[in-house]
C-alpha cells in the first residue's frame, strides 16, 4: 500500500516538474535554433543544428551558424544596446528600490505589528487598498505628474512609482512578521536602558534579519520583473529598462529566435537570485495582519 | 529623571534630521545622477556672430528602429567623412517608435533632429507644429556648412506618385524626406502549393494569377478543396493595430470603394464593396480557407508562417519577397513569386513611402543647415552627387528606393535580378510600384487613430460576433465622431 | 528598575508615549499614501470629468459624461464579464494546484528539495515573460502544444488553442501557472503548522487520506486557503502584462478584460478620460473585493 503511495507521488512530482518546466524549456529550445528550424513543419522539439548565434547577437556580437552544409552569418541584433542598458538599468532600479522599500516598510511594518496607536485599523484598510490598485489607473496622473517635473524617462520617476507596489506588499509581511517575534527581547533591551528607537535597531531588526532578506530579495525580483510601468513610462528613453525590450519585439521589427534568446538572458539573473536565495522565499510565512497585530 | 528623556529626544531630533537629510540628499543625488543625457545646445539664434561652436559639441540627433542600425552605423560614418568635422549621435529605440517620438517631440524635442516616419504620423506631427515641411532645403552655405542640394531636385528626382505621398494634407507641402518605398497589400505566392493546385507550372514558369480579390478567394478556396493547403491564403487579420483595418482600405479601394470622400466623409456603407468584402472575408473565417490564428499574431509571425510553406498566397510588403526568397530562413524559397497588377482590381496594395522628419525645436541657422545636409545624405544625394546611400540600403537589404535612378541603377537591377523567382517578376516588381497609389485621406490625421480603433471591430465580424451591418455602421459611426473631434 | 517599557501615559507633554512613537514611525507611510495612492485617485477623478484630446492638449469640462458614455457601451458588461470571468479561472486554478502542489511537496521523497526549486521556476519568469512564452506555446503554427498533438497523432491539422470561445481560459492557464507558486509556498508553511500527531492518531484511528485531509488539514489550512482565495482573485482582477503579451485583447475581445481596456482607451485610442472612467469604475469594483476581504477577516478573527 505504502509503495503506492510512493509510486503515486513520485509520478505526480515528475508531472509537476514537467509542467513548471515545459514554457522555459521551450524558449530554451527556440533560443538555439536558427529561424529556419522555427519555421519547420513539423516544430523542432530538439535543435537539429544547435547554435549559441542568437545569444551572442542579442549581446551585441557578430556570430555565425552552421545550418547542415550552410553557413550563416549574423550581425549583431539592433536590440543588444537595448538589452544591455537595459538590464544594467533594471539592476539600478532594483537596488535603489530595494533599499527604499525597505526604508519605508520596517519602520512601517513594526509600528503595526507592534504597537495599537489611532486610526490604525483606518490605514491598515488603505494599505490594503493600495495592494488592490491597478497600476494602469495609476500611470496616467504620473505620466502627467513627471512630464510637468521632468522626471518622464528617468530611473528616479521610475524608482517612485514603484514604491506603489513594493511598499504595501511588503509592509503587510513585515507587520506580520515582526508581530511574532518574542516580544521578551524587546522588553529585556528596554529594561537595560534603550530607547524605542535604539530597541528597533539593535535588537528587533537583527532579529527579523531573515524576514527582512525576504522582503528584500521579493522587492528586488518584483521590480526586476516589473512590465507595464517601466513600459509606458520608459519605453524609448536613455533609462529605459529591461522588459520593455520585448512587446518592441514581438510587434515591430520581428525576429523569434532572438527574442527567445533574449527572455532567456533576462532570466538568468532571476533564476540566480532564487535558486541561491530561494530558500528565503519558500520558507516565507505570510502572516495575515489583522489577526496576528490584534487590530 | 528628565536626563534620559532629554537624550532620547535629542537623539531623536538627530535621527530625524539625520535620516531627512539622508533621503533628500540621496534623492537629489539619484535625481541628477540619473538625468538622461541632455544636449548642450545652445538655442539662441547665432546669426549675428560668425564662430561656430565645434559639431563635436553640437551634435545632431539621429532616433532610428533596431532594423541594420549596423548599415545606419555605416552609413553616418560615411557621412561624417565627407562632411568632416561633423558629428551625429544615433539612438537606437527600442519600442513602439510614432510614440517615442512623440513623446520626444511633444516634449520639445530637445535631443532630436532627425526621425523616422510614416505619411500618417508625419502629417499627424506636422500639423501639429512638431516637425518642419522641407521647402526652406535650398543649397547654401552658412559658415562652413554648405547644403548642396534643393527640395525642388528631389521632387524631379522622383516619380509623381511618390512625390505627392510627402506632401502634407493639410497645406500641400512636402513635409517629410523618402527614406524607402513599399507595395503594402500586395500578394506573394509560393509557386509549388499553386502548381499542387493547378494554378502554376514550375518548370515553365508560368502561373494563372486571379484579376481580382473574389477570384484569389475562389482560387483558394478551390485549393483548399483539392487539399493543397489546409488553409491556403494568409490574411493580414493579425493584432497590430494598424494592420487589419489598413488592408481593409487596401481591398476596398481595389473593388471600386473609395471608402472616404474629399471631405473625409465616410462613403462605405452597408450596400458598397466594401460589405461585400467583409461578407467575404466572413467566408474565408468560417471555412478556415484563412487560419483562424492569424487574428492572434503579429506582423512578424506572419512571415514566419508563410516562411513555413504551408500557404500559397499572403498579404505582404513587397520588399518581403526577399526574405521569403532567402533559404537560409525561408522554405518557400526559390518558388517565391508576386502577382502582378492585372487589372486596375487587382491587390495591388498602396504605396508607402516611408521617411525621415526633421523636428522644429528651435535652431540656428548654421544648424539647420547641418541638420539639411543629414537630410539630404540620408534620403537623397552624397556630397559627390551618388545616390548613395538609397542604393546602398536596396543593395545590400532589398529594401526598396522610391528614385527611378537607384531602380535602374545596373548593380541594383542586378540584385534584384538575382533574388527573384523569374526574370518576370523584375517587371512584375515595376508594374507594382507604378500602379499603387496612396489614397489622399491617409494624410488626415485622425485616420490613422480611426484605423487603430476599427482592429477589434473588424476582428469580432470576421469571427461573426457581430454582423458586417453593425460592424460597418459602428465604423461610419467613429469616423464621423472622430472627424467631428478633430474639427478645427 | 526606571519602569520605561510601558509607558501608557506620559506625565510630561514632550515625552514619547507608544502611540506617539508608532505615530512617528509611520509617517513615510502616510506621505507614501499622500502621494502615491491619493494624488493618482484625485488626478484620475477629475481626469475622468473631462474630454481630454491629447495630441492638441486640450481638455474640456463634461461632467458624467464619460461615465454615462461608459454605461451606455454595449461592450462595457462584456469587458466586466471577461474580467470576472478570467478572475474566477484563475483563482480556481491557483487555489486547486497550489493546495495539490502544497500538499505533494509537504510528503517526504528524494528530491524534496529539488522540486522546491523547480516549482519556484515560473514565479521567477515575470508576469510579461509569461505572456511572451505562452503566446509561442499556443501558436498554431509554431507552437509547442499543436506540434506535439501533431506528432503524437492526436490531430491532423493545426489546433486553434486561442479561439474566441476559450481563450480567456488559456490566458487564465498561463496566469495561474506563472502565480501559483506564491501560493504554494503560501499554503505550505500554513501545512506545517499542522502537528504530527494528529496525522498519527488520525491514522491509526484508520482514516483514509481524504479523511485525513478533511478532519485534521483542513480545519488548519482553512484561513490560509481563505486568504490565498482573496490575494488570488485581487490579483487575478487587475492582471495585465500577461494580456498584453499573449494575445492584446484579442481574439476580437475575447480577452479584452477591463484593465486591457482601461490601457486601450487611455494609450491605443487617446480618449484619456474615457480611460481614467473606467479606471474609476475598477476601482470601485476592487474596493468592494477589499472590503469583502476586511469584513470576512474580522468576522473570523470574532
Amino acid at each position: 500500500m505504502v509503495k503506492i503511495r510512493r509510486v503515486i507521488i513520485y509520478i505526480l512530482a515528475i508531472l509537476v516538474a514537467i509542467w513548471s518546466i515545459i514554457p522555459v524549456y521551450w524558449f530554451i529550445n527556440m533560443s538555439f535554433m536558427t529561424e529556419n528550424e522555427v519555421a519547420s513543419v513539423p516544430v523542432h522539439f530538439w535543435p537539429q543544428f544547435p547554435t549559441l548565434a542568437n545569444y551572442l547577437r542579442m549581446l551585441g556580437y557578430n556570430a555565425t551558424a552552421t545550418v547542415g552544409n550552410k553557413t550563416v552569418y549574423f550581425l549583431p541584433s539592433g536590440y543588444a544596446s537595448a538589452i544591455k542598458s537595459g538590464m544594467v538599468n533594471s539592476t539600478i532600479v532594483a537596488f535603489c528600490i530595494t533599499a527604499v522599500t525597505l526604508a519605508i516598510a520596517i519602520p512601517t511594518g513594526y509600528a503595526f505589528g507592534r504597537y495599537k496607536f489611532r486610526a490604525k485599523n483606518k490605514l491598515l484598510f488603505t494599505l490594503l487598498m493600495s495592494r488592490s490598485l491597478p497600476p494602469i489607473s495609476i500611470v496616467i496622473p504620473f505620466f502627467m505628474l513627471f512630464q510637468t517635473i521632468d522626471l518622464l524617462g528617468t530611473l528616479s520617476g521610475l524608482i517612485i512609482i514603484y514604491t506603489s507596489i513594493t511598499i504595501p506588499l511588503m509592509t503587510w509581511i513585515l507587520m506580520g512578521y515582526f508581530a511574532t517575534l518574542p516580544i521578551e527581547v524587546e522588553r529585556a533591551a528596554r529594561v537595560d536602558g534603550c530607547t524605542r528607537l535604539s530597541a528597533l535597531r539593535r535588537v528587533v531588526i537583527p532579529m527579523a534579519s531573515a524576514g527582512i532578506g525576504t522582503v528584500a530579495i521579493l522587492t528586488f525580483l518584483i521590480s526586476w520583473n516589473e512590465f507595464l510601468f517601466a513600459w509606458l513610462l520608459n519605453a524609448g528613453t536613455p533609462a529605459q529598462t529591461l522588459p520593455p525590450v520585448f512587446p518592441a519585439m514581438l510587434y515591430h521589427i520581428i525576429d523569434n529566435t532572438g527574442l527567445a534568446a533574449a527572455t532567456i538572458i533576462s532570466l538568468i539573473p532571476v533564476m540566480a537570485i532564487a535558486l541561491v536565495f530561494g530558500r528565503y522565499i519558500t520558507r516565507l510565512k505570510i502572516v495575515d495582519p489583522v489577526t496576528t497585530t490584534g487590530g | 529623571m528628565s536626563e534620559p528623556k532629554n537624550v532620547s529626544r535629542r537623539k531623536l531630533l538627530y535621527y530625524g534630521v539625520g535620516g531627512a537629510a539622508v533621503i533628500i540628499g540621496g534623492g537629489a543625488a539619484a535625481y541628477y545622477l540619473m538625468q538622461p543625457p541632455s544636449s548642450t545646445t545652445t538655442t539662441t539664434s547665432t546669426t549675428t556672430t560668425t564662430s561656430y561652436p565645434k559639431p563635436a559639441d553640437d551634435p545632431l540627433f539621429f532616433d532610428i528602429w533596431p532594423y541594420r542600425p549596423d548599415l545606419v552605423e555605416a552609413n553616418l560614418t560615411e557621412f561624417k567623412t565627407q562632411y568632416a568635422p561633423e558629428a551625429v549621435t544615433q539612438a537606437v529605440i527600442a519600442g513602439d517608435y510614432a510614440a517615442q517620438i512623440e513623446t520626444k517631440l511633444i516634449a520639445g524635442a530637445k535631443d532630436l533632429d532627425f526621425a523616422y516616419s510614416g505619411t500618417a504620423t508625419a502629417n499627424r506631427w506636422y500639423e501639429a507644429g512638431w516637425t518642419r515641411n522641407i521647402e526652406d532645403m535650398e543649397p547654401r552655405k552658412i559658415g562652413d556648412v554648405e547644403v548642396l542640394y534643393s527640395w525642388k531636385d528631389i521632387k524631379a528626382d522622383l516619380p509623381v506618385a511618390a512625390w505627392n505621398c510627402l506632401l502634407s494634407g493639410s497645406d500641400g507641402k512636402p513635409c517629410y524626406l523618402p527614406y524607402f518605398q513599399s507595395c503594402f497589400g500586395n500578394i506573394v505566392t509560393n509557386e509549388k502549393l499553386l502548381e499542387a493546385g493547378g494554378y502554376a507550372d514550375t518548370k515553365a514558369k508560368t502561373s494563372i494569377y486571379p484579376k481580382d480579390y473574389p477570384e484569389l478567394y475562389a482560387q483558394c478556396e478551390d485549393m483548399q478543396k483539392k487539399g493543397v493547403a489546409t488553409s491556403p491564403l494568409l490574411k493580414r487579420w493579425g493584432s497590430e493595430v494598424w494592420e487589419m483595418g489598413f488592408v481593409a482600405q487596401i481591398e476596398a479601394q481595389a473593388r471600386g470603394d473609395p471608402v472616404f470622400d474629399q471631405n473625409m466623409d465616410p462613403v462605405f456603407d452597408i450596400n458598397t464593396p466594401y460589405a461585400d468584402m467583409l461578407k467575404d472575408w466572413q467566408h474565408l473565417y468560417e471555412k478556415e480557407i484563412c487560419p483562424r490564428g492569424v487574428l492572434n499574431i503579429t506582423e512578424g509571425d506572419n512571415i514566419t508562417w508563410f516562411e513555413t510553406g504551408q500557404y500559397a498566397y499572403s498579404e505582404q510588403h513587397t520588399y518581403d519577397l526577399f526574405t521569403f526568397q532567402d533559404p537560409a530562413s525561408s522554405k518557400v524559397a526559390p518558388y517565391c513569386s508576386i502577382v502582378p497588377p492585372l487589372t486596375k482590381n487587382s491587390p495591388i496594395g498602396y504605396l508607402l513611402v516611408n521617411g525621415a522628419i526633421i523636428s522644429n525645436p528651435p535652431r540656428s541657422d548654421w544648424k539647420l543647415a547641418r541638420v539639411h545636409r543629414l537630410a539630404e545624405f540620408y534620403t537623397y544625394k552624397d556630397k559627390n552627387g551618388n545616390f548613395y546611400r538609397p542604393k546602398d540600403f536596396m543593395v545590400k537589404t532589398g529594401v526598396g528606393s522610391p528614385y527611378p535612378k537607384v531602380l535602374d541603377d545596373p548593380d541594383v537591377i542586378a540584385f534584384v535580378k538575382s533574388k527573384v523567382y523569374r526574370d518576370q517578376d523584375v517587371t512584375s516588381l515595376k508594374q507594382l510600384v507604378e500602379a499603387c497609389w496612396m489614397p489622399e485621406y491617409l494624410k488626415v490625421g485622425w485616420e490613422s487613430e480611426w484605423t487603430t480603433m476599427q482592429q477589434p471591430l473588424l476582428q469580432q465580424c470576421v469571427q461573426g460576433s457581430i454582423t458586417v451591418e453593425a460592424c460597418i455602421t459602428q465604423m461610419r459611426t467613429d469616423a464621423i465622431a472622430l472627424k467631428k473631434k478633430y474639427a478645427k | 528598575m526606571r519602569g520605561l517599557k510601558t509607558q501608557k501615559k506620559s506625565s510630561s507633554p514632550f515625552s514619547l508615549t507608544d502611540e506617539k512613537f508608532a505615530l512617528i514611525l509611520i509617517i513615510p507611510i502616510i506621505v507614501f499614501e499622500l502621494v502615491l495612492v491619493a494624488y493618482p485617485l484625485a488626478y484620475s477623478f477629475w481626469l475622468s470629468l473631462n474630454d481630454v484630446i491629447f495630441i492638441r492638449r486640450t481638455i474640456k469640462f463634461i461632467g458624467p459624461g464619460n461615465y454615462i458614455t461608459t454605461i451606455l457601451d454595449p461592450n462595457f458588461l462584456r469587458y466586466l464579464f471577461t474580467t470576472l470571468r478570467m478572475t474566477f479561472d484563475i483563482t480556481v486554478l491557483v487555489i486547486f494546484s497550489a493546495l495539490g502542489i502544497a500538499l505533494l511537496l509537504n510528503e517526504t521523497f528524494k528530491g524534496r528539495t529539488l522540486l522546491r526549486m523547480i516549482v519556484l521556476l515560473p514565479w521567477a519568469v515575470s508576469e510579461y515573460c509569461t505572456g511572451v512564452i505562452f503566446r509561442f506555446l499556443y501558436s498554431e503554427q509554431i507552437g509547442f502544444f499543436n506540434s506535439l498533438l501533431m506528432v503524437s497523432g492526436l490531430i491532423n491539422k493545426n489546433l486553434l488553442i486561442l479561439t474566441p470561445e476559450w481563450a480567456p481560459e488559456f490566458v487564465s492557464i498561463a496566469y495561474a501557472w506563472h502565480y501559483t507558486p506564491l501560493i504554494v509556498f503560501f499554503l505550505l508553511a500554513g501545512l506545517q503548522t499542522v502537528p504530527e500527531d494528529l496525522y498519527r492518531a488520525a491514522r491509526v484511528d484508520g482514516a483514509g487520506s481524504i479523511k485525513r485531509f478533511t478532519k485534521v488539514t483542513y480545519p488548519h489550512l482553512r484561513y490560509a486557503i481563505i486568504i490565498s482565495l482573496l490575494l488570488a482573485s485581487m490579483q487575478a482582477a487587475i492582471a495585465t502584462d500577461s494580456i498584453i503579451l499573449l494575445t492584446g485583447g484579442g481574439p476580437g475581445i475575447a480577452t479584452a478584460s477591463l484593465t486591457w481596456h482601461i490601457y486601450e482607451l487611455s494609450f491605443r485610442n487617446l480618449v484619456l478620460g474615457m480611460g481614467a472612467a473606467y479606471s474609476y469604475i475598477l476601482l470601485v469594483i476592487m474596493f468592494i473585493l477589499g472590503s469583502a476581504y476586511f469584513r470576512i477577516l474580522f468576522r473570523k478573527r470574532g
